[in-house]
């Protein structure tokens, strides 16, 4: 936890005086993206007692724009998210999720933005092979690691609440949201939601 | 510095399932049917073809269909015919010479798909004999190259531990032996299927599991139909029911559509002015 923590502040840091100079040299606002992203809301077993997941830590960092659409109550958000690798040092398998986004925002007050979209996400694992001797009925037995890259793709239906608190500015650079994204939303036995939390700040905001 | 982000990326929490075979084989269809041996009878952990039946359905359905990132899905089939006779006796592989030479052993029969069968030989749970703990096997797939073209599954008609076992940790262990089948291992993990001991409440996939059958059976990027190579989807063109028609595009159209009307909706209120006007700073 601690050491994802530092994670997010460094890529702050580190991302902040880049969006700021991309921003300055386009007339497009810029956003950043830091969050926390929970993959299949309550389908996941996380415990041998059968407890579900509800909430993951998995960070996530994304970069988009918004553009308007003919009126200042709506907007076009493309975005690009990147839930960070997970893997341990000692693991053998690597995992990324990237998302590529684009929502309609309606914004119904100035502090309060829905938005509706579509994703198209990329779950990528890198397997570096291996092989791990494990318990097997009375005994053990050998298994592999993976040893490929593969992907799966897979696009979602998106909805996202998003509060733009205008307590301390005005125009508010930044915002909170909940995105939720609906996997195979015809398909019953596997529609799943994931959603994530962000905290999105605005460069060259208009 | 890149160093420490390196090490702090690799910290978080890690993914840990493991394969059976040491190529990534998966099965080289996206429906793989799961059917009881024709001739199966389970009356050491009393069960009735019927009642097995009953309970590899929820085996597939609670669990390895549920995963959205997974082209793959399983189907209970029509049970095999009689000639496939793996009830009964020592099976092997066609890898194991030591069993093969064992008087009595029969060569696995090659087998389409999954088959599930009772079989109360303790040798083949534990080449000792010694079985007791056993509760049920995958015997090693049948591959054609990279692809699996069938697995055989047997249940320990042997283990009171089975037939003890309550109906939902039944079909956990039916579902940990189509773990297998379909070219997984075993995960560190307690909170995983894959698991290699029974936990006391299973009630869907772990995260493991979920990676795993992901890695295995991804969805494809949509258009990519193969040899034809249109956009098209994810159309499983091997199968033959409607509902295998992957939704990805339709999705993707009704997330577009759904803009389209927010659009049109606006220009509606607006015109009944019941969207409010906003003050624009003159330019």
């Amino acid at each position: 936890m601690l050491n994802s923590l530092i994670l997010i502040a460094l890529l702050a840091f580190f991302c902040a005086p880049a969006m700021s100079a991309v921003s300055k040299s386009s007339s497009l606002p810029i956003t950043l993206n830091l969050g926390s992203h929970t993959e299949f809301f309550g389908a996941v077993q996380n415990d041998s007692s059968g407890g579900l997941r509800k909430w993951d830590f998995a960070p996530t960092v994304g970069i988009g724009t918004r553009l308007n659409i003919s009126s200042p109550e709506f907007t076009f958000l493309p975005e690009f998210n990147w839930v960070l690798p997970r893997g341990a040092s000692s693991s053998k398998i690597i995992k990324n999720l990237f998302m590529f986004r684009a929502d309609l925002g309606y914004n119904p007050v100035d502090w309060f933005r829905l938005r509706i979209g579509t994703s198209l996400m990329l779950a990528n694992q890198y397997g570096q092979g291996g092989s791990t001797n494990m318990n097997n009925g009375n005994s053990t037995s050998k298994f592999y690691y993976p040893d490929e890259n593969r992907s799966s793709w897979n696009n979602t239906f998106d909805f996202g609440v998003e509060v733009l608190p205008l307590f301390f500015e005005e125009p508010q650079n930044w915002s909170l949201r909940l995105q939720t994204y609906t996997y195979s939303i015809f398909r019953e036995d596997r529609r799943q939601i994931s959603y994530s939390v962000f905290w999105t700040y605005t460069w060259n905001n208009k | 510095m890149i160093k420490y982000l390196i090490l702090l990326i690799l910290s978080f929490e890690a993914s840990a399932y493991t394969l059976n075979n040491n190529f990534g084989a998966s099965f080289d269809k996206d429906t793989v049917k799961v059917r009881i041996a024709g001739n199966t009878t389970c009356a050491g952990v009393n069960l009735t073809p019927y009642e097995l039946e009953d309970l590899i359905e929820p085996a597939i359905d609670n669990f390895w269909n549920r995963v959205a990132t997974s082209r793959l899905r399983l189907k209970l089939g029509t049970p095999t015919d009689n000639l496939i006779n793996i009830n009964t006796g020592r099976l092997c592989s066609p890898t194991d010479d030591a069993c093969i030479n064992t008087a009595g052993a029969t060569l696995i029969p090659e087998v389409n798909d999954i088959v599930i069968a009772c079989n109360d030989m303790p040798q083949n749970y534990d080449a000792t004999g010694n079985s007791g703990n056993v509760l049920a096997v995958t015997i090693p797939n049948h591959f054609k190259g990279k692809k699996i073209k069938g697995s055989v599954i047997l249940i320990n008609d042997d283990s009171a531990q089975f037939k003890a076992l309550s109906r939902s940790g039944k079909i956990a262990v039916i579902s940990h032996e189509i773990g297998h089948a379909i070219g997984l291992g075993h995960s560190e993990k307690s909170a995983a299927l894959m698991y290699y001991q029974t936990v006391e409440k299973r009630t869907t996939l772990g995260q493991d599991d979920i990676d795993g059958v992901t890695y295995l059976y991804g969805n494809q990027l949509p258009g990519d139909l193969g040899g034809c190579g249109i956009l098209g989807g994810t159309i499983a063109l091997n199968g033959s029911d409607d509902d295998d028609i992957n939704p990805h595009l339709w999705q993707m159209g009704i997330g577009f559509m759904m803009l389209l009307l927010l659009a049109r909706m606006r220009a509606y209120f607006k015109a009944l002015r019941l969207v409010p006007r906003r003050a624009h700073s003159a330019s």
